[in-house]
């Protein structure tokens, strides 16, 4: 059984204006089994922030439905949504969302205290993780005082700490360079390594190389997918790069590795 | 384009960019010099001459102006820092962009001159408009007769005008300064950077309490004297400071004991409400003081306002408790009686008066002093020496006679009557000789009593007959005086000209009226009421102006955490609650300070009333406990109000 299974999503924009519209997803299936490091590839507009915004409940589709554990998340009520999110799916952003009133420590917190659960857990549950971010040091710092890579493995470490089922990550290399982007994809990958399910949306042909299958989307539809099997990651780069490549020039090639 | 132009540009379109910010940042202005203003014309106008004690009311006033000083100063500087701090990340993009230090300096004077102009223009027209509608107001609504018109003097517009190009002066040093210093990387950061955490809290909080104690020591200990009023204002300036400096060190302790406590801490609406607090401690502190004080000054200005206004009247009848009073040392008492009589008559009937009631006494006075059970009379005493009187000795028949009542007395008995407060003891003795007081009397013919009055008490004494008194003493009186006392009934116009004619027909009598003196009190009390509303619609506009301004403001720094929390997964009803938690602390915090400043000011207020005759304690803690309760229910008004406009910033979503 499928992790996360997406069936004919669609979702059509109507202007507010005039009748306009605008179909951001055409009908777009796959699924994601646990354990899954999947990353979402496509251009500018492809629908790629679309797709992450309705699996992760944050927007609702047009058609369709977005299956986690069989459970149709698209039919929550609004007032459970919160905390079903809360409870079961990790968010990384691109802009890292920190909030600058908060140390580095309660911003990862806080997930669990919304959750309501006890200080001492949410210590227990810390440690371990702040280690493998290698942010013990910086717990007790403000957002403005820590660089980008920094902020961007806290915020992991508040997307991780409520041991979500998935985590989504939106473009989470997008505001670093490449040194601080190269560590924070290795953490994912060690992450990943140890079960936990990773679904990330980028157009940075580098992070998606880190992942084990790379879904490219183009027009609202998946247009390819690619497997990272046995090709190490510098192979992965490659074929990444001619597919996008393909993409470009409007091919309509359904390879499969 | 050349430079010399492209800086004023770029000033006025950093204004017009950051609308969210210079919009509540001009209204605060224009709202501070409306206030300084509206203030200062007062200071300047007319109605300060009229006043009952004007010269005690003009260094109230001028006390106050200085507090006003005091509190619209940093005021202006708290507003603009918040508009700088925001702004430091463009500024800072500027500089990366090429624009050299020099240039910003430039660009930002531009700045301070639009800014500045507005807001000195804009307050004035405000202040113009706002003190023409309320004169408008009171003089045809209320119908109190204060001025025909309301004249602004030149003086108002100059000094207002130099406090805030001064003010805006110094502003600009500090942020030029600011931004002097720091390289653009530091501008760009700064923006988000929580506030410094205050040092040395616990002699913050030890000062805070010990002013404020002493500001509380001088309301609860003051007595009537010269430097009351001067007292009054030191305690107002040190309740300010003390204020301050608790709810500065107070709240910042509080959150950082919170803080610790874990099981409190980490809970949904805490964690948020006590974090969000503790970034910007200082500036929740500061916004709390000025919502405390103005809440306290309304509270106080009201209070003695509607006191004044219920009282009004008792009290001019009390400073006027006949309207026309006749002293003339009679050959015969009957026949001048009878003449006076039929003077009244005529006159009544001439100026077409509903009534005119007359009371004939006769009296004997002397200047004596009674003190420590003993009354005693000697060359030296004068009027003005403690426990000195000039009383007057009325015989029983024509106390009887005049007040219609059937009294006895014994030879060693008498009755004592004061207008203020009872005679502590039941007996004196005048030259040795023991005298009982048999009753104290209620009232007296042509005189009001007052328990309260201290200020200028005075005795009458009934005794059997002139010779029931000490020959010694007796042979002492001042001659017989027949008394008339004459109240009237009807238009003012026709009792001032029957007062007129009365005088002409008797020009040998000892004449008082209090006609026109109960019409010019009228005028003054009048202006006072008019002062106590007009401040009391000020301080009004000021707390829901500034609490107004602290949701706005914090409401755009907030919306972005708002935003992140509810992608990390909290709810609509979450974000509620924990919004109601915050803003009802800074709703109570304050209300609780006014409360408790109130009470300590309350000795304090009622002794200045007594000062303008106003002594009915038990009046002025109802008119206060009525204006709290009136108070309470504008202020929850008003926080629901802003709370909404906060929660509507927070709540829009992206920007």
């Amino acid at each position: 059984m499928a992790l996360l299974e997406i069936k004919n999503l669609k979702k059509v924009y109507t202007s507010r204006m005039g009748g306009m519209k605008v179909c951001a997803l055409n009908d777009v299936s796959f699924s994601v089994e646990k354990g899954e490091y999947v990353a979402i590839m496509g251009e500018s507009g492809s629908g790629k922030t679309t797709l992450l915004n309705i699996m992760a409940s944050l927007d609702k589709p047009s058609a369709g439905s977005v299956l986690l554990e069989n459970q149709d998340i698209t039919a929550i009520r609004q007032r459970d949504i919160c905390a079903f999110r809360r409870d079961n799916m990790g968010f990384v952003f691109q802009d890292f969302n920190l909030l600058d009133t908060l140390t580095l420590q309660d911003n990862i917190f806080l997930p669990l205290v919304l959750a309501q659960v006890p200080y001492q857990e949410m210590y227990n549950r810390l440690s371990p993780l702040a280690q493998k971010l290698e942010i013990q040091g910086l717990l007790e710092k403000y957002p403005y005082e820590v660089s980008g890579g920094q902020k961007q493995r806290a915020a992991a470490a508040r997307a991780l700490i409520t041991q979500p089922k998935i985590v989504f990550a939106d473009e989470p290399t997008g505001a670093l360079d490449s040194r601080a982007a190269d560590k924070l994809l290795s953490l994912f990958a060690k992450v990943n390594e140890e079960g936990q399910t990773i679904l990330m949306v980028t157009h940075s042909i580098s992070a998606a190389s880190h992942a084990r299958r790379v879904l490219f989307i183009k027009d609202g539809n998946v247009f390819n997918q690619i497997y990272r099997g046995a090709h190490t990651k510098e192979e992965m780069y490659k074929l990444i790069s001619d597919t996008l490549t393909l993409l470009h020039m409007g091919g309509d090639a359904n390879e499969k590795e | 384009m050349r430079k010399n132009k492209v800086l004023p540009l770029l000033a006025c379109t950093g204004i017009a960019k950051n609308k969210e910010l210079y919009l509540p940042y001009l209204g605060a202005g224009i709202f501070s010099s409306f206030l300084y203003f509206t203030f200062t014309s007062i200071l300047y106008h007319p109605i300060m001459g009229t006043l009952p004690r004007a010269e005690y009311a003009y260094v109230m006033l001028m006390l106050g102006f200085v507090l006003l000083n005091i509190i619209v100063f940093p005021f202006l500087h708290y507003t603009y820092r918040f508009v700088i701090k925001r702004r430091k990340r463009e500024l800072g993009l500027y500089s990366i962009l090429g624009l050299e230090k020099k240039h910003i300096a430039v660009m930002m004077f531009y700045e301070s001159i639009v800014t500045t102009g507005i807001i000195i223009l804009g307050g004035m027209l405000f202040g113009l408009v706002f003190s023409k509608l309320i004169f408008m107001l009171l003089f045809y609504m209320l119908e109190i007769p204060v001025l025909n018109e309301f004249p602004f003097s030149f003086k108002a517009f100059q000094i207002t005008a130099v406090f805030f190009l001064v003010s805006a002066l110094f502003n600009l040093a500090f942020s030029l300064y600011a931004v002097g210093k720091s390289n653009p990387i530091e501008l760009f950061a700064d923006s988000r950077r929580g506030e410094k955490k205050p040092k040395f809290l616990g002699l913050l909080a030890i000062g805070g309490v010990l002013i404020l104690g002493a500001g509380y020591f001088l309301s609860i200990t003051a007595s009537m004297d010269q430097i009351i009023f001067l007292n009054f204002f030191l305690a107002v300036f040190l309740v300010v400071i003390g204020t301050y400096f608790i709810f500065t060190s107070a709240s910042v302790m509080a959150l950082k004991l919170l803080k610790k406590k874990k099981s409190f801490y980490y809970k949904p609406a805490n964690f948020i409400t006590v974090c969000g607090m503790y970034y910007r401690m200082k500036r929740n502190a500061a916004g709390i003081v000025y919502i405390c004080v103005f809440s306290t000054m309304i509270i106080i200005t009201l209070s003695c306002t509607l006191s004044l206004y219920l009282g009004m009247e008792e009290v001019i009848a009390f400073l006027n408790p006949y309207d026309i009073r006749m002293d003339c040392q009679p050959d015969n008492a009957e026949e001048d009686k009878r003449a006076v009589e039929a003077a009244v008559e005529e006159l009544k009937a001439e100026c077409g008066l509903a009534e005119a009631d007359t009371i004939f006494y006769k009296y004997r006075s002397m200047l004596v002093k009674l003190e420590d059970g003993k009354m005693e009379t000697s060359e030296d005493l004068e009027w003005w020496q403690e426990h000195v009187y000039e009383i007057e000795f009325v015989t029983l028949e024509e106390y009887n006679q005049a007040s219609g009542e059937n009294k006895t007395l014994g030879d060693h008995e008498l009755f004592l009557y004061s207008n203020g407060q009872d005679y502590k003891g039941s007996a004196f003795s005048i030259l040795g000789e023991e005298y009982t007081i048999k009753e104290m009397l209620a009232g007296f013919p042509g005189s009001m009593k007052k328990q309260e009055n201290t200020f200028n008490q005075d005795y009458w004494v009934v005794v059997k007959d002139y010779h029931a008194l000490p020959e010694e003493f007796s042979s002492l009186l001042g001659n017989e005086v027949l008394r008339t006392i004459i109240n009237v009934t009807g238009d003012s116009e026709a009792k001032s000209i029957f007062a007129e004619k009365l005088k002409s027909y008797f020009p040998n009598a000892g004449y008082r009226s209090n006609i026109e003196r109960k019409l010019d009190m009228g005028a003054m009390y009048g202006g006072l009421l008019f002062l106590g509303i007009f401040f009391g619609l000020l301080f009004m506009i000021c707390l829901v102006v500034i609490m107004y301004y602290k949701q706005i403001t914090e409401g755009h720094e907030d919306r972005e955490n708002f935003d992140i929390m509810q992608k990390v997964g909290m709810s609509r009803q979450e974000v509620h609650h924990t919004i109601a938690k915050q803003v009802l602390l800074v709703f109570f915090l304050p209300i609780f300070g006014a409360v408790c400043h109130t009470m300590a000011a309350m000795p304090m207020t009622t002794l200045l009333l007594s000062a303008i005759s106003l002594f009915d304690r038990g009046m002025v803690i109802k008119c206060s406990c009525g204006v709290l309760l009136v108070f309470f229910v504008i202020y929850g008004l008003s926080y629901l109000i802003t709370a909404k406009a906060y929660l509507r910033i927070v709540e829009r979503r992206g920007s």
